[in-house]
Order: structure tokens, then C-alpha cells, then sequence
């Protein structure tokens, strides 16, 4: 009962994080083609997000920041919504089952994919960066661990299922 | 499959049905199927005694190795 009230609660914030992350995905987008007409408004994209010296240092260095961006917010909602997929689709009676495993997978690899992202963002935004001494928003990277645990918990699930299925056909 | 489940073969040798003898030995005409059909991954021996027990038999009149 206490695990089942629990996962209502993960679901109730995994829809709020993904919800939360894609308006921070499109608040993004939208400040950036207003700012191609009025590059002030790069000093503020989202939640105070300066991108102004960039903006000013090169335009087509500045969209490739905000595609980054954009891309990480969008990834991480993407993973977001797969965890919800994941929660509606566990039953704690019988937890081991295909989709839930693919879920699994499909989350461990999104996971190493952001980190991958956010390496390239972060790479990107540190070259032009520290060459001009400009100010610097990077991106948390510390995702492949998280991404590897994943993945071997999504190991243990599909012995599981086989052991399952093995079990179910002992007659 | 190495094991050849011939259970069809005493069945018809005992004339007896597949319906009759998984309630004879309480287990559901659904895994009487699985068992004859060769899916089942493993028997439990309390199930084989059962059998032998219901048909008069052995289990090797039940159960034939096959080199493939």
C-alpha cells in the first residue's frame, strides 16, 4: 500500500517536471526569435539566462548555445515523460514484465544521450567562453553514472522476466 | 526438443481425455496442454507421480530422449 502510494506521488512529479521542462523548452525558443529582432532580450532568455555577450560575439555561435539548450530541456522532458510511461505501466503485483524492461532501457540510453549533450554544450560554451571571458551558464554532466545503473538495473529486470517465464512454464 | 513428451500417446492407450486427467491431478487443462504440446520449460516431480499415478505408468512411458 505504501509503495503504491508512492509511485502516485513520483507520478504527480514526474508530470510536473515534464510539464515544468517543456515550458522551459519552449520559453526558450520563444525568447530567442524575439531576441533575433531585439538582442536585448538575449540578456534574459529564461530564468534570467544571459546569453548577451554571445549574441553580441557571434549570432550563429549564440543559436547553436540555444539549440543546445533547447535540446537538453526537450531531452530531459522526453525522459521525463518516459519515466511517467514507466510508473502508469508498473504493477506492483507483477513488476517484471517486456515493456517495463524496454522503458528501463529507453531511459538509460536518453539518460547517456543528455550527457553526451551536455558535454558538447558545455565543450562549446567553454571555447568561446574562456576565450573572451565571457560569462558562463553550463550544464550539469554528471548524468553516466546514472545512466549505467539504469541500464544494469534494466539487466536485472529482463533475468527477472526470464525466470518469470521459466517459472510459468514449470508445470 | 531433446524430451519428447508422449503423453497424447498414453492418453489414448488409457482412453482417457485431457480434461479428465488435469482434474485428476489438479492442474488446469491449460498447462495439460503446455506439458503435451512440449512448450513446458520443466515438470515438478509431484506433477510427473501424479501422472504416472492417473495413467498406471511409468514415467519413461511419458517422457523419451531424442538426439537431435
Amino acid at each position: 500500500m505504501k509503495t503504491e502510494k508512492l509511485l502516485k506521488v513520483m507520478k504527480f512529479f514526474s508530470w510536473f517536471a515534464f510539464i515544468g521542462l517543456m515550458i522551459k523548452a519552449g520559453g526558450i525558443l520563444v525568447t530567442y526569435l524575439l531576441s533575433i529582432e531585439n538582442p536585448g532580450i538575449s540578456k534574459n532568455l529564461y530564468d534570467g539566462m544571459n546569453l548577451f555577450e554571445y549574441r553580441n560575439y557571434s549570432f550563429t555561435q549564440y543559436s547553436f548555445i540555444i539549440s543546445y539548450k533547447i535540446l537538453l530541456f526537450a531531452a530531459e522532458a522526453y525522459i521525463a515523460f518516459l519515466v511517467i510511461k514507466l510508473l502508469r505501466k508498473l504493477n506492483i503485483k507483477h513488476p517484471f514484465n517486456m515493456e517495463v524492461q524496454k522503458l528501463m532501457q529507453q531511459i538509460s540510453k536518453g539518460v547517456f544521450y543528455l550527457w553526451i549533450l551536455a558535454i558538447v554544450h558545455n565543450t562549446h560554451m567553454q571555447l568561446i567562453g574562456t576565450k573572451h571571458n565571457f560569462k558562463m551558464d553550463l550544464f550539469s554532466s554528471d548524468f553516466v553514472f546514472l545512466s549505467v545503473i539504469l541500464f544494469i538495473f534494466a539487466q536485472i529486470v529482463k533475468r527477472g522476466i526470464e525466470i518469470q517465464s521459466e517459472n510459468d512454464l514449470t508445470i | 526438443m531433446a524430451i519428447i513428451v508422449n503423453l497424447d500417446v498414453m492418453l489414448a492407450k488409457r482412453k482417457m481425455k485431457s480434461k479428465d486427467l488435469a482434474e485428476t491431478i489438479g492442474i488446469t487443462t491449460a498447462n495439460l496442454s503446455i506439458l503435451k504440446s512440449g512448450k513446458a520449460k520443466a515438470v515438478r516431480f509431484s506433477t510427473l507421480e501424479a501422472i504416472c499415478k492417473a495413467l498406471e505408468c511409468q514415467p519413461s512411458d511419458i517422457l523419451e530422449y531424442v538426439n537431435d
